[in-house]
């Protein structure tokens, strides 16, 4: 699967026009080459365990990033 | 005298005003002169509040005792700040006309400390970019070279800073928003711990990455910012001001073993070492720390920016796409093709970076990194997808935020600092950054380094 092509990746392509109305060419390609460079990047690393982050705590404060910063 | 008090850095011109020596009425005169007679060439300003600014500076005439540690200096938020009774764009079409009611955080801050806000300053289209060419307000020329970029999306706070039309900025960091543009135009641009800063009433991008920045001339200027604006409470660790002839000696410097001195460009490489050499005459210890892998990191921050984005405009982006631009409405659609489980990868993926850097502070107290690996991009250079940096096709999204979002994924404060360096037709800047909390600690290395490493300023501000 190729995130850049619609052609190879049509379930992504189906999504933006969906979920954003109709886009043109350019515009899809446009907006598929930025998924692409996310999406090769995010493909380089293995997942981190679950235990990694817990969902429900985004980094929303700065006591929550302190505290993960300090070890605590 | 006019022309004196544009040319003050914000130490010197609060210096004076408390001395009486010019009174807030003149300060802000001078400054709307000035950008009158400079602004239509160098588009810094979205919105310039004459009336409102004279009538603040009026008021703090009679108020000279009650005032803050800014009383009376000119100060022009970014435009993604909201501002009672002016209007805020966020530098876009779609919130054109939006005057809201009530004061951001920080600019209420801002104004309890005696500062006049002159005006609101440009920035990428709502501040999901690096080159600030505005389709609806305007591009924002770079003071040094106009056919140069300022950076981004902070870029209108950096080019008014550097040709003296206005003396200081709040600004946002999302990516490196404010090192950037510092970098561009030769100024110091801070990111505060994450929090440091309140992001109320800022119009948001990506509300896990967002800061709050300040911008200003100098570094010893942007201290006395974040001292006015900072909160005190028990998270911030105190500096002592370094002294004595070798006043860094306390101080490990750590530089990625990475290497990324050598991606970047030889006059930035050149003037980043010379700059490293400077911190090791104050006495600094440069030792080898290990960062997590950039395109790691790249792919959490992207992944996280674009997504958290097409959240705030998903409305706007399906009912309004021919009011945004190209390069932002790309990002955005791009941001909501990116799945539930790839957010949370990124997220997971985000906290490893944050332990890394964790690691690398522990080995030392501070770590040197470029801003960016060239100097201000060329107008057509900067929008195009890429460009060859020592020989590389390098995507233009690793040029300007690749050094950068190291410190946004992690929350660690980070801080450009001007080389200086002598002769250079266009400036570079290095950053450093330090623990959560830490940002005194920046601060204090940053003014050391600038008093032995006087800054330049462009030729356009001599105008």
């Amino acid at each position: 699967m190729n995130a850049r092509d619609p052609g190879t990746n049509p379930d992504r392509a189906d999504r933006l026009i969906a979920a954003l109305g109709p886009a043109s060419r350019p515009e899809l390609d446009r907006a598929l080459d930025v998924l692409a460079f996310i999406l090769e990047r995010l493909a380089d690393a293995d997942a981190p365990g679950l235990d990694a982050i817990d969902p429900g705590q985004p980094y929303s404060s700065k006591r929550t990033i302190g505290d993960h910063l300090d070890g605590r | 005298m006019a022309a004196e008090l544009v040319d003050y850095t914000l130490a010197q011109l609060t210096a004076a005003l408390r001395r009486r020596e010019c009174s807030p009425t003149e300060v802000v005169v001078a400054y709307l002169d000035r950008i009158d007679r400079l602004d239509g060439e160098l588009g810094t300003h979205v919105t310039v509040d004459a009336d409102g600014a004279r009538e603040a500076a009026g008021a703090l005439e009679s108020d000279m005792f009650r005032s803050g540690p800014l009383h009376g200096a000119p100060i022009a938020p970014k435009d993604l700040f909201a501002t009672r009774g002016v209007r805020t764009t966020g530098g876009s079409k779609i919130l054109a006309h939006w005057v809201p009611a009530r004061d951001a955080a920080t600019v209420a801050r801002l104004r309890a400390a005696g500062a006049v806000v002159t005006g609101k300053l440009n920035t990428h289209e709502f501040a999901f970019g690096g080159t600030t060419q505005n389709p609806w307000h305007g591009g924002t020329r770079n003071p040094w070279d106009f056919g140069r970029v300022p950076g981004g999306s902070s870029g209108g706070s950096a080019a008014a800073i550097a040709a003296s039309l206005t003396v200081a900025s709040i600004t946002t960091d999302t990516g490196g928003s404010s090192r950037i543009p510092a970098h561009c135009c030769g100024i110091a641009g801070l990111k505060p711990t994450h929090g440091c800063l309140s992001t109320d009433g800022v119009i948001p991008l990506s509300w896990t990455l967002d800061h709050v920045g300040l911008m200003a001339r100098t570094v010893e200027d942007t201290a006395l910012l974040y001292a006015a604006l900072a909160p005190s409470d028990g998270w911030r660790r105190p500096a002592a001001p370094p002294s004595g002839d070798r006043p860094l000696s306390a101080v490990r410097i750590g530089l990625p073993a990475a290497d990324f001195l050598a991606d970047c460009e030889p006059e930035v490489r050149g003037a980043l070492e010379e700059a490293l050499r400077t911190l090791e005459s104050l006495g600094a210890r440069v030792v080898a720390v290990s960062l997590p892998d950039l395109r790691i990191a790249e792919g959490a921050q992207w992944a996280i920016i674009t997504a958290e984005a097409a959240a705030f405009h998903r409305r706007w982006i399906r009912e309004r796409p021919g009011d945004y631009g190209g390069d932002v409405l790309a990002l955005l659609r791009a941001g909501a093709l990116v799945g539930a489980d790839e957010y949370l990868k990124a997220q997971q993926l985000r906290r490893t970076v944050a332990a890394g850097i964790t690691q690398a502070l522990r080995e030392a107290e501070l770590i040197f990194m470029p801003v960016m690996p060239v100097r201000a991009p060329p107008l057509d250079v900067a929008a195009s997808a890429s460009m060859p940096v020592n020989g590389v096709d390098t995507p233009m999204f690793t040029v300007f935020t690749g050094f950068c979002l190291y410190a946004n994924l992690s929350g660690v404060p980070a801080l450009a600092v001007p080389t200086g360096a002598t002769g250079a037709e266009l400036p570079v800047a290095f950053q450093l950054l330090a623990a959560p909390g830490c940002d005194d600690l920046l601060l204090e290395v940053g003014q050391a380094f600038e008093r032995v490493q006087p800054q330049q300023r462009p030729r356009s501000t001599h105008a």
